[in-house]
This record gives structure tokens, C-alpha cells and sequence, in this order.
């Protein structure tokens, strides 16, 4: 017997994933009210710092 | 003019019980190529540096931290009701299977908007120790969960795959959160 609902799971995810990758390309750089910063997880919260695209690791923490 | 009689081919490799070890094989490498392929996204995708914020959140990093740990509470729902399960603790009931199908289907979909924004706006980094860790767990984790996903559909399977399998998720997701999370609230 082959179980469906572990497919249909992967299927959900996956389209979890295209929806929010759609939404985030659609989306314009902060400054959008429905956009927000790309805040570093593990890092000092510095609010300028985050707020920048610039070239180098600041915004790249996870 | 009799024939001979010619034996059946063979499905795969077969083990004494019964079970065959070719699809999780089969699973193990696709699941590796999609940790393969998230990672080769991250790395070669240029980041963006911003992301959509889920309201309610005063910045990126404490939605994406409450989240992760949201999932990893569930994650460790999926293991206690796996050992009941597997009758290693004392759970049982039709409820237990339900609660870790469903716990485990909100961790993963949890998981994605954390995933989706590391991804997007951050990319596949390396600048340290941790970051490393951290992309290469976040790879390995959702590689394991499809790993996960393709054994479920079935029933031949090795008695050691699943638990396996539910194994490397878990680790993953305790890496990725351990590495983020626990780095946030600590430092």
C-alpha cells in the first residue's frame, strides 16, 4: 500500500515555498509599508546597519 | 521442446525480511540533491539584504526567531510521540499518530517563511564558523524532511530507515535553531 499524504505534504511545502519566494520577489526593498528588513537572527540589532544592502557580511547572519 | 523455466527478475537488492533497501536509496539521493540544490540556490542567488516581515514582529530577526523556536517545539513534540510510536514510552492511542503528523507537517510549514528569507535575502554564507553551520544545516534539513516524506510512502522500507530519517530531520532543525536562535538570545 503507497501512502498519499506524506507526497501531499511535500507538495505543500514546496508550494509554501514558491508563495513566499513570489511574495518576497514582488515585494519592493524597505521602505514599502509591507516590506521589513532583512534584521540578522544572531546578531547586535543595529538598526541602520540592517536596513542596508551594502556589499560586505553585515546583513548576512542568519 | 520444454522450456526453461526462467527465474523473475528482481525489483532490487532485497533484504531477509522482505524489505527493499533501493528506495531509500532512491530517497536518500533525492533528498541530497535538494539540499544540493537550496544550497546551490543560496550560494548563487545574489541576497537581496531585505524581506518581506510578517507583522507583529519588531524586526525580521525576532519573527524568524519566534518561528524557529515554534518549530523546534513542535520538533520535539514529533519526538516524544515517535517514541510512543515505536512503543518506547508509554503513549498510545489513535491520538499519538495524529499528533505527530500534524506537528511535524506545522514545524516544516513554519519553517519555510525562515527558510525563505534566509535564502532570498541572506543567501548561502560562509564569512564564519556559525553562518557555515547554519546554511549548511538549513540545506540539510529540509534534503532530510523530503528524505522523510519519500520513505512514508512505503511500506517496504527498512525497519531503521524511518527512525532514521526522523533522526536527521530533527538534528537538522536542532542545528539550524541552535545555530540562530540560541546564538540570538545568548549573545
Amino acid at each position: 500500500m503507497k501512502h498519499r499524504s506524506p507526497l501531499l505534504t511535500l507538495a505543500a511545502v514546496a508550494v509554501a515555498f514558491a508563495i513566499m519566494f513570489i511574495v518576497n520577489m514582488l515585494s519592493g526593498p524597505p521602505g514599502n509599508s509591507s516590506t521589513g528588513t532583512a534584521g540578522p537572527s544572531a546578531a547586535p540589532q543595529r538598526p541602520a546597519a540592517v536596513q542596508t544592502t551594502g556589499p560586505g557580511p553585515v546583513s548576512k547572519e542568519t | 521442446m520444454a522450456s526453461i523455466p526462467v527465474p523473475a527478475p528482481e525489483a532490487g537488492p532485497v533484504e531477509p525480511s522482505g524489505t527493499k533497501i533501493g528506495p531509500v536509496v532512491l530517497a536518500f539521493a533525492i533528498g541530497t540533491a535538494v539540499s544540493i540544490g537550496l544550497g546551490v540556490y543560496g550560494r548563487l542567488h545574489t541576497p537581496t539584504g531585505h524581506a518581506v516581515n510578517i507583522a507583529g514582529f519588531s524586526t525580521g530577526a525576532a519573527a524568524k526567531a519566534a518561528l524557529a523556536s515554534v518549530a523546534m517545539a513542535l520538533a520535539i513534540v514529533q519526538i516524544v510521540t515517535a517514541l510512543g510510536i515505536f512503543g518506547r514510552i508509554p503513549l498510545q492511542g489513535a491520538w499519538v499518530g495524529a499528533v505527530h503528523r500534524w506537528s511535524g507537517r506545522l514545524a516544516v510549514l513554519i519553517s519555510v517563511p525562515v527558510a525563505v528569507h534566509c535564502l532570498y535575502a541572506l543567501g548561502f554564507e560562509a564569512y564564519d564558523g556559525r553562518v557555515l553551520a547554519h546554511s549548511l544545516f538549513g540545506c540539510f534539513f529540509y534534503g532530510a524532511f523530503v528524505f522523510k516524506m519519500l520513505i512514508l510512502t512505503r511500506d517496504d522500507s527498512p525497519k531503521w530507515a524511518l527512525p532514521l530519517a526522523g533522526g536527521l530531520v530533527f538534528s537538522g532543525l536542532t542545528a539550524l535553531w541552535t545555530t540562530a536562535v540560541l546564538y540570538f538570545l545568548i549573545v
